[in-house]
């Protein structure tokens, strides 16, 4: 290794070498080698997107899907319970009924979707994501229409839920 | 040295002299290092120079009484004494550097505070990360997330010359406490289900505990416009309060908790 002058010059006094250099080959080995067994981008792959130093890209805002869609999702499940604690003491009743077919359903619709969105994510399996979500958005309205049908025409949620138990 | 070899002499002639009395409970020489205590630690190993060889689990049988009480140490010492090859990070050895965070035990911790125990050990590097070497996984990922939530003090007024500190209350300042000591370590992250399977949106326990960190700052001017860039179904909502997070992080931190307040105000918001 050569000693070179300008480098015994503290930095930021010193004309040649004021902006700070870094280079590769001077980090540690397994800094180099980072860059070999990583994905970037530029090798074809998509797990980091661009430079070591950009930030991340969020998401685009989209105040639906983000906090009112939690808001909703907590609603009803608040919601639920009194109208459970409702049925099991009153029994059935039109109205606790109409609304737990309809509150029940959309519930369980909240919680399928999420494990799509964990599990089947669009950016990873564009197509099975959304014949995922399709086929879960007819299974719900099949369900709604089916507990509006069950409730007006035959015994109600409530009713079936209690001879199912003491059955 | 000296001392050493002066007291061997004097065993030596005590030996002669306990067996000159034959008595069979002295005549076992005291020894002046404790037997060996061997256990053995499997680690993970895998050489990017070498591709197409699997990863694997290697074993390293260390000697407990000549090796100090952490996992840190027998690994150091291995390194030092069996294979030169094995890769792993390390700095400070007390626990605020978060370099040496690996999987023990199955338990994501910091190698220097965690304690070698009786058993088999395990060590894996953190799991669901793209390996560099061997324990030392690629972190690219999570400090490009870090950066995006842009974890520095934010003003919408910029400072004059001339100008005073930006102080702060005591109880303003108590708000910290329990978020600031976080050394990013990504031990949190990389426990989070939900980070294994969307780490590239989903920003995961460790980030959004500084999120909230730079959030609830009262210096920062910039608190709504920060919880407003994670109005997304990715950023923060793939949280679903599984608590692994907050079960490992080796500094007792809670960031499942961090992450419920951001949701609480983001619903106020
Ligand atoms: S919260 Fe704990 S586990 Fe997570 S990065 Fe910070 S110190 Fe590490
Ligand atoms: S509480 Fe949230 S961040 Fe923590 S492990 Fe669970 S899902 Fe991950
Ligand atoms: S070596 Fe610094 S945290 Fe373990």
């Amino acid at each position: 290794m050569s000693f070179r002058l300008y480098n015994a010059v503290p930095r930021l006094i010193n004309p040649i070498r004021r902006t700070p250099t870094i280079r590769i080959l001077s980090f540690h080995t397994s800094r180099a080698c980072a860059f070999k067994a990583t994905k970037t981008i530029n090798d074809g792959a998509t797990f980091i997107k661009g430079s070591v130093n950009e930030a991340v890209k969020l998401p685009p805002r989209d105040k639906v899907a983000g906090s009112y869609h939690w808001d909703f999702e907590r609603l009803l499940s608040v919601a639920l319970v009194p109208l459970t604690v409702a049925s099991v003491v009153n029994g059935a009743h039109p109205i606790t009924d109409l609304c737990l077919g309809v509150i029940l359903p959309i519930h369980c619709h909240i919680g399928f979707d999420a494990i799509i969105t964990d599990y089947l994510p669009f950016r990873r399996n564009p197509i099975v994501n959304k014949v995922a979500t399709w086929g879960l958005r007819g299974a719900t309205l099949i369900v709604l229409y089916g507990c509006y049908e069950f409730n007006t025409n035959d015994v109600g949620l409530t009713e079936v839920v209690k001879r199912v138990w003491n059955a | 040295m000296s001392f050493l070899s002066v007291s061997r002499a004097t065993t030596r002639a005590a030996r002669i002299n306990v067996n000159a009395n034959t008595s069979p409970s002295l005549t076992k020489e005291p020894s002046w290092e404790k037997d060996p205590k061997y256990k053995t630690f499997s680690i993970y190993r895998w050489d990017p120079d070498k591709p197409t060889v699997k990863p694997r689990l290697q074993q390293y049988k260390v000697d407990l009484n000549t090796c100090g009480p952490m996992v840190l140490d027998a690994l150091i010492k291995i390194k030092n004494e069996q294979d030169a090859t094995l890769t792993f990070r390390r700095s400070c050895r007390e626990g605020i550097c978060g370099s040496c965070a690996m999987n023990i035990n199955g338990i994501n911790t910091l190698a220097c505070i965690c304690k070698i125990d009786q058993s088999e050990t395990k060590i894996y590097p953190l799991p669901h990360m793209y390996v560099v070497k061997d324990l030392v996984p690629d972190l690219t990922h999570f400090y490009k997330q870090y950066k995006s939530i842009e974890p520095y003090l934010k003003k919408k007024n910029p400072l004059k010359e001339g100008d005073r500190e930006n102080l702060q209350s005591i109880a303003d300042r108590k708000k910290l406490d329990g978020l600031y000591e976080c050394i990013l370590c990504a031990c949190c992250s990389t426990s989070c289900p939900s980070y294994w399977w969307n780490s590239d949106e989903y920003l995961g326990p460790a980030v959004l505990l500084q999120a909230y960190r730079w959030m609830i700052d009262s210096r920062d001017d910039y608190s709504h416009e920060r919880r407003e860039t994670l109005q997304n179904p990715f950023s923060v909502y793939r949280c679903h309060t599984i608590m692994n997070c907050t079960r490992t992080c080796p500094k007792g931190l809670n960031p499942g908790h961090a992450i419920a307040m951001i949701k609480r105000d983001m619903a106020l918001d």
